[in-house]
């Protein structure tokens, strides 16, 4: 018996049977489910596991620069601001995150910087962030903004004592920075990433089969 | 075993082990800055952090000799 092609399209065009096609939908479930575990597990490794170091250090200048007066709207000579160590760190590729935090006035921004030294404070890296605060007026009115505060994770690749020299410089330099050190139980990033695939390779599956958000958008549009 | 069924125990298994092979590098601290050493910077999945210098910087024929200063924007040579 003979077939037009378009019948015979018509003929394979039915859904998959659960004999012979895939059913995207289920696999889009795994695939949201290792999704979703992956984050959680993203999340789990980012958790604090010891808080070292928590504390306002106080600033004080540092005897080999000399001292000058500032004057309003120019850089402020560098200040040293503290030592804080030894951190002791006792396995091989530990993860730590140390958030630095300072009130900084208004309109003017500070460079604060974290210098990463070893046993014998040789110097390893160094990492910094400008802490800043703006005030205007625009057509809505007053505005002030401000970012006073930073993070940063690291992973310590050997077992030792390290040392965290912070030094500011900037149009203002702050009298007190609150430093928080804290170990981690890991690094969030590869979970995170995975879990971010996984879960968006899950919910074109399950598009293609369920069309789910199309249809939840059509449902909204209509309402 | 359908077509349905093999799809999801192979793609089950595949992401399985991927997720449990990321254990690994999730414990040795993949991607921040010290993980690859200290002359080479955090991953480029870590953003949104401070900025890291590597070198630091030497400020010759200062009042004071030679200084080490850190490698932020005040550490001109």
């Amino acid at each position: 018996m003979a077939y037009k092609l378009s019948e015979r399209l018509n003929q394979n065009k039915g859904t998959p049977s659960s004999e012979d096609g895939v059913d995207l939908g289920k696999v889009a479930t795994v695939f949201i489910v290792f999704g979703i575990l992956s984050l959680i597990t993203a999340w789990v490794f980012s958790m604090e596991t010891q808080r070292l170091f928590s504390d306002t250090v106080r600033t004080y200048v540092s005897p080999s620069v000399p001292s000058q007066q500032a004057v309003a709207g120019e850089q402020e000579e560098g200040k040293d601001v503290a030592t804080i160590g030894p951190i002791t760190v006792q396995r091989y590729k530990e993860v730590y995150e140390i958030s630095i935090a300072s009130s900084v006035p208004e309109n003017t921004w500070s460079f604060v910087e974290g210098e990463v030294l070893d046993a014998e404070k040789d110097y390893l890296f160094s990492f910094g962030k400008e802490l800043w605060s703006e005030t205007g007026y625009d057509d809505e009115g007053a505005w002030r903004e401000s970012d006073n505060s930073y993070s940063m994770k690291l992973t310590f690749p050997q077992p030792g004592q390290y040392y965290l020299n912070l030094k500011s410089s900037g149009s203002y330099n702050p009298d007190a920075v609150q430093v928080t050190i804290s170990k981690k139980r890991g690094s969030s990033i590869p979970h995170f990433v995975f879990g971010i695939f996984t879960l968006l390779i899950g919910l074109v599956l399950n598009e293609v089969r369920n069309k789910t958000l199309t249809k939840m958008a059509r449902r909204m549009s209509n309402d | 075993m359908t077509s349905t069924s093999k799809a999801v125990w192979a793609s089950a298994i595949i992401l399985g082990l991927i997720y449990f092979a990321l254990m690994s590098l999730a414990s040795n601290g993949y991607g921040y800055m010290g993980y690859n050493g200290y002359h080479r910077g955090s991953s480029f999945w870590y953003w949104g952090g401070p900025t890291t210098y590597t070198e630091p910087s030497n400020r010759g024929g200062s009042v004071n000799g030679t200084d080490r200063i850190g490698g932020g924007p005040g550490s001109g040579k």
